[in-house]
């Protein structure tokens, strides 16, 4: 009895001895899962991250970017316009205090003509610079003049809708006429349009800009694929904008985009 | 398998040479925690050495070894883990572990099992406390995450090497007794198997102490 007894004891410790070494060894293959698992997700914590400071710099450097426009529009403006007009004022002046031969008055009238080109350049390169109203009279002003612009310079009809003015800071602003610049500027160079139709309203807490032209289209597939620099542009503005922006275009099915800018980012 | 346990039996303490060659090898790797690995791995060469030449060579009582070796063991393994643990847990943890067990353990040999008998209380408590320190070892790592991938990191297989071993210690502490009134054969087998996983915990000190890093 007392053998069989202690044999029983025997079995039971080498039972349990092997359960628990079995158990152990479980518990280690459970340490390597869950410490790979760990691993693996604090490395998509840190690509984030990186992602993120990534965005933030190109960010940046698109603000600074506008910045520096801004100050050289006004340096354009402000300086170099104000003597270009000063010259005029001179020139003018001068013609009236000499006698007035031929050849002096057309070297007066030709060097007028060469101020007032300049003054219109530098206007012209000020206001592509730094959009002119956009900040003193608002976003629609501003679009309103960029139209304009764009169908001075082509064929297209240009046709703008905003039932009010959205109310953005004008940082904002600038973002989504940027984007609109350059929409309007892939119309005219590449897309062959002869009309396009911008609408810019608001909706619950956002503001929709709608676009569409009755262009070539294009593959746009093929386009994102190849990085298109155009389409990188208008995508990196709408997420500095916080907001969503989608395509639709096939090949001569022409192109719309809509841009979602929630108001309470 | 009751030949290969035999054979264990007999030729287990070999395995040592595998964790002692590697340790040679890459000795002036072994910095800071991993240097203290490399003294364990020297004391269990010491330790094995003297009792062969003690019970082979000479013929005599060598027990009293293995009360001065179950100290020193202890406290080695515990610097390990002090520096590798270094501020993660308070600073008086592992000194209070070592100074405790090193009391224990004296007395033990003093009052309960001397140094004729086989300390098989210092061994168990060991064992726990060894264990203890590895489960808070893994936590640690857990937590930290040092390393990209854990198979190139040496703490992971020294830690798992002390683990299953001293772990399977225990039972086998608890087995002796029962194990005394088995057949010969039982026993041996059991002990055999008690070498297969010395030579486990070596083989994977040895490959932990492979991939020491190398100072920058």
């Amino acid at each position: 009895m007392v053998q069989s007894a202690s044999a029983i004891d025997l079995y039971m410790l080498v039972f349990g001895g092997a359960l628990a070494l079995a158990l152990l060894v479980a518990g280690v293959v459970g340490f390597l899962f869950l410490y790979q698992k760990r691993v693996s997700e604090q490395e998509l914590v840190v690509r984030e991250m990186q992602l993120g400071l990534q965005q933030q710099v190109v960010y940046r450097t698109l603000d600074a970017v506008e910045d520096e426009r801004k100050r050289v529009a006004r340096d354009l403006h402000d300086e170099i316009g104000a003597a270009l007009s000063a010259m005029r004022l001179l020139v003018t002046q001068l013609a009236q205090h000499t006698p007035p031969t031929p050849e002096a008055a057309n070297l007066t009238t030709r060097f007028k003509d060469v101020i007032d080109n300049t003054i219109d350049s530098i206007r012209r390169i000020s206001n592509d610079l730094l959009p002119q109203g956009l900040e003193e009279l608002g976003l629609t002003y501003a679009l309103e003049g960029l139209c304009e612009a764009a169908m001075a310079l082509s064929d297209v009809d240009i046709e703008l809708r905003v039932d009010t003015e959205p109310a953005l800071s004008n940082r904002r602003g600038l973002l989504v006429y940027r984007l609109v610049q350059e929409l309007l500027n892939n119309a005219l160079k590449h897309a062959a349009a002869s009309e396009i139709k911008l609408s810019l309203h608001h909706e619950a807490q956002q503001v929709r800009l709608h676009y569409a032209d009755n262009g070539q289209g294009f593959d746009f597939e093929q386009a994102y694929q190849r990085r298109s620099f155009g389409l990188k542009n208008i995508e990196t503005r709408a997420q500095m904008l916080e907001g969503t922006v989608a395509f639709d275009t096939q090949p001569a099915q022409g192109l719309r985009v809509t841009l979602s800018i929630p108001l309470t980012a | 398998m009751q030949p290969f346990f035999l054979w264990m039996l007999s030729n287990g303490s070999y395995f040592l040479l595998i964790s002692v060659g590697i340790a040679l090898v890459r000795l002036r790797y072994l910095t800071g925690y991993l240097g203290f690995v490399g003294l364990f791995v020297g004391l269990a060469a010491v330790g094995e050495l003297f009792s062969f030449l003690t019970a082979r060579v000479l013929h005599i009582p060598n027990l009293y070894i293995l009360h001065t070796y179950t100290i020193l063991e202890f406290n080695v393994i515990a610097l390990f883990y002090h520096h590798f643990f270094a501020r993660f847990y308070p600073r008086w943890l592992v000194p209070g572990l070592m100074a405790g067990f090193t009391v224990l353990a004296v007395l033990n040999s003093i009052f309960l099992q001397d140094l004729t008998h086989s300390n098989t209380y210092a061994r168990s408590l060991e064992s726990l406390l060894v264990i203890a320190l590895a489960l808070l070892c893994y936590y640690k790592v857990l937590t930290e995450l040092p390393a990209k991938r854990l198979n190139h990191y040496p703490v992971f297989w020294i830690n798992t090497g002390l683990l299953l071993y001293f772990a399977s210690n225990i039972f086998f502490f608890m087995l002796s007794n029962a194990l005394l009134k088995q057949p010969k054969q039982v026993s041996f087998m059991a002990w055999g198997l008690h070498a297969l996983l010395m030579a486990l915990m070596h083989l994977f000190i040895g490959i932990g102490l492979w991939f020491s890093p190398r100072p920058r």
